[in-house]
């Protein structure tokens, strides 16, 4: 950990609010974006990022410093998403997974319309062959691919070993491959 | 020819390659040689290659999702659901601080309890053994000098039936 990184875990520890808002701004938009990509469609991620986040402030007495500030944040924001996920699959009365809705609004193609209906095809089409990708490959997936995290952050955040971060990343691959086919012939 | 005896490499090699195509394509380490024969089966193999091509595309989807941004409002909410009552301190006092609010509060709760019986109660060591006796009939309607009254005598009675309480005798007096 990182001189300036332990010197505001001590302040957060101190119960300084100021801190509490640093980490908030600061991460506010990677938790909200890898939430929303765990926990899929339908997730109000907003609740999700701000429950992870208290959740952190609360264990933040916790928190023992081998691991970066940010992978341990993430690793709470990923438990909060997947404990969301698995609550509501445990409940099929809630929608399942809304693979068309995106998850936020796609930015418009310069290349002209049919180009742009293209691209929003095969958005729609990944985010679908996404959410079918089973866990723990799905988070895995989204970890690497989608947040660039490095295998040994990867590994942090799921509590798992470097060799399981491997093997995952590469099914993930396979089986994305496959379901991609079947969403976009 | 393949140890199955078909040309071309086995799906076994395919998938020990692509493996470690897998970890290369994000820059693991991997041994030189091992990588040397999984970059050829590349090369040479329409099966690996068009698996390698797939990854990239999916890869490329993926990473172009856009992000989300948080409301404007919302590092304040975050701090605002932090507060029990949206204007105290945050939840997250630290463990030290917490365990001395907590003994602030109980000894707090144990003074006032005992200030407020009354003095003349606290002072009669026969009466404190009955202080739970007292304070159930403080919650009564009876008045406080008749609960004094009713719980003196009962003290000093020889004939109550009270085995843990030492009656005085007449020579002790």
């Amino acid at each position: 950990m990182r001189d300036d990184e332990k010197a505001l875990v001590a302040r957060l520890r101190a119960g300084d609010e100021t801190a509490y808002r640093e980490v908030v701004d600061a991460y506010r938009d990677r938790l909200l974006t890898v939430i929303s990509r765990v926990a899929g469609a339908g997730a109000d991620a907003e609740d999700l990022a701000q429950d992870a986040f208290l959740k952190a402030f609360g264990a933040i007495g916790r928190f023992d410093g081998r691991s970066a500030l940010f992978t341990w944040l993430y690793r709470i924001a990923i438990n909060t998403a997947r404990d969301w996920h698995d609550h509501r699959r445990r409940r099929p009365t809630v929608p399942l997974e809304g693979a068309d809705g995106p998850l936020v609004d796609p930015v418009a193609d310069d290349a002209g319309p049919e180009h742009a209906a293209i691209a929003r095809e095969e958005r729609a089409a990944v985010r679908r062959a996404l959410a079918r990708l089973p866990e723990p490959f799905r988070t895995t997936l989204v970890l690497r691919e989608m947040e660039g995290l490095a295998y040994e952050d990867i590994a942090e955040a799921l509590d798992v070993s470097i060799g399981t971060v491997e093997s995952r990343i590469f099914r993930a691959r396979c089986k994305l491959r496959v379901l991609l086919e079947e969403e976009l012939p | 020819m393949n140890a199955a005896g078909h040309d071309g490499p086995s799906d076994a090699e395919r998938a020990e390659a692509l493996a470690l195509l897998s970890l290369l394509r994000d820059g693991r380490s991997v041994d030189a040689q091992s990588a040397a024969r999984a970059r050829a089966l590349a090369a040479s193999d329409p099966e690996v290659a068009a698996m390698l091509a797939a990854w990239e595309r999916q890869a490329a989807l993926l990473a172009g999702e856009p992000g989300l941004h948080a409301p404007a409002d919302f590092t304040e909410r975050v701090l605002a659901a932090a507060r029990p009552d949206g204007r105290g301190e945050l939840l997250t006092l630290p463990v030290a601080r917490r365990l001395a609010l907590a003994a602030a509060l109980l000894l707090a709760v144990t003074l006032g309890w005992s200030l407020a019986r009354p003095g003349t109660l606290r002072a009669d060591p026969d009466l404190q053994r009955h202080r739970h006796a007292v304070d159930h009939f403080r919650a009564t309607p009876f008045a406080h000098d008749d609960i004094l009254r009713g719980l003196r005598g009962r003290v000093h009675d020889p004939e109550a039936n009270l085995p843990h309480v030492v009656v005085p005798t007449g020579s002790q007096r």
